[in-house]
């Protein structure tokens, strides 16, 4: 019996109705952008354009109603964020991270998902921020 | 040529985009209340997700794209039939209609979707109802 992968210090990010998780440590900077209801592409940072993946887009959630979303920056990636619609408190539990079911993980190409993690019983993505932003920025 | 006696077993009948299907009941775990599957993107067309059924995580599959047809649409009436083959997971489906006892030895040849797809046409109270090939299309899915 495999035994399950142990994971701490992560942040709860809010994309649509789903909730990623992210490693605490892979994050440098967040910043505020405007919602203008439409999935963005860019921000500013300090006058420098900066392209981002928008995680509603790539998840096919809706984006929210708040006047504004949040840019977050991502450690050794100067060049590259994603956009998010809310970022939570941190957790700093022990959880579990769960292997994809088979069916799933058959078909699945996108190494920067880790795998699952219940948070309320409900599943959870678990992202390598710094890898996920390294694969689609190939794209 | 040999007699064709009556076989009696029971199927679970779900929509699909208007049409009947069915599943023998020893394939089926369960039916459950839809809820949004957690997304996973770049997997196949077919994967809808996974869910969390008490506590076993299970792979939703949109058995209408499986199928060639469009995308389920869920509404109040949608379902997830929980299945178990060689593997476990949770079809989407567009409304269960009932289980029902039926004659497999009545059933008919399917004149289309071709026979991965499925093992016959059975005559129910509500017309034909596609027998589902389980095995074959979750093995399509990846394939």
């Amino acid at each position: 019996m495999v035994n399950p992968v142990i994971v701490s210090d992560l942040y709860p990010v809010n994309v649509g109705d789903q909730t990623v998780l992210i490693r605490q440590t892979a994050l440098v900077g967040v910043d505020y952008v405007a919602n203008s209801g439409q999935p963005i592409s860019s921000v500013v940072q300090q006058t420098n354009p900066i392209d981002v993946i928008d995680l509603n887009q790539w998840l096919q959630q809706p984006i929210g109603q708040q006047a504004n979303r949040l840019a977050l920056f991502v450690v050794g990636q100067t060049a590259m964020g994603v956009v998010v619609d809310q970022l939570g408190d941190p957790i700093s539990t022990a959880l579990s991270l769960q292997p994809l079911p088979s069916l799933v993980s058959d078909s699945l190409l996108d190494p920067s998902i880790l795998g699952i993690i219940m948070l309320d019983e409900r599943p959870c993505l678990m992202l390598d921020l710094e890898l996920f932003v390294l694969v689609h920025a190939k794209r | 040529m040999s007699q064709v006696e009556d076989q009696l077993a029971q199927f679970v009948v779900f929509i699909l985009d208007q049409e009947r299907f069915a599943l023998p009941v020893e394939q089926a775990r369960g039916i459950e209340r839809w809820r949004n599957p957690t997304r996973i993107p770049g997997t196949a067309t077919a994967i809808m997700g996974i869910i969390n059924q008490r506590g076993v995580l299970l792979t939703v599959v949109d058995m209408r794209v499986v199928l060639g047809m469009k995308p389920i649409t869920p509404t109040r009436r949608s379902r997830f039939l929980l299945v178990h083959e060689q593997i476990d997971c949770a079809i989407a489906v567009d409304q269960v209609i009932d289980m029902l006892t039926l004659d497999v030895g009545l059933a008919e040849p399917t004149p289309h979707r071709g026979t991965v797809a499925s093992r016959g046409l059975l005559p129910t109270p509500f017309g034909f109802a596609t027998w589902l090939d389980l095995n074959a299309l979750l093995g399509s899915i990846n394939g």
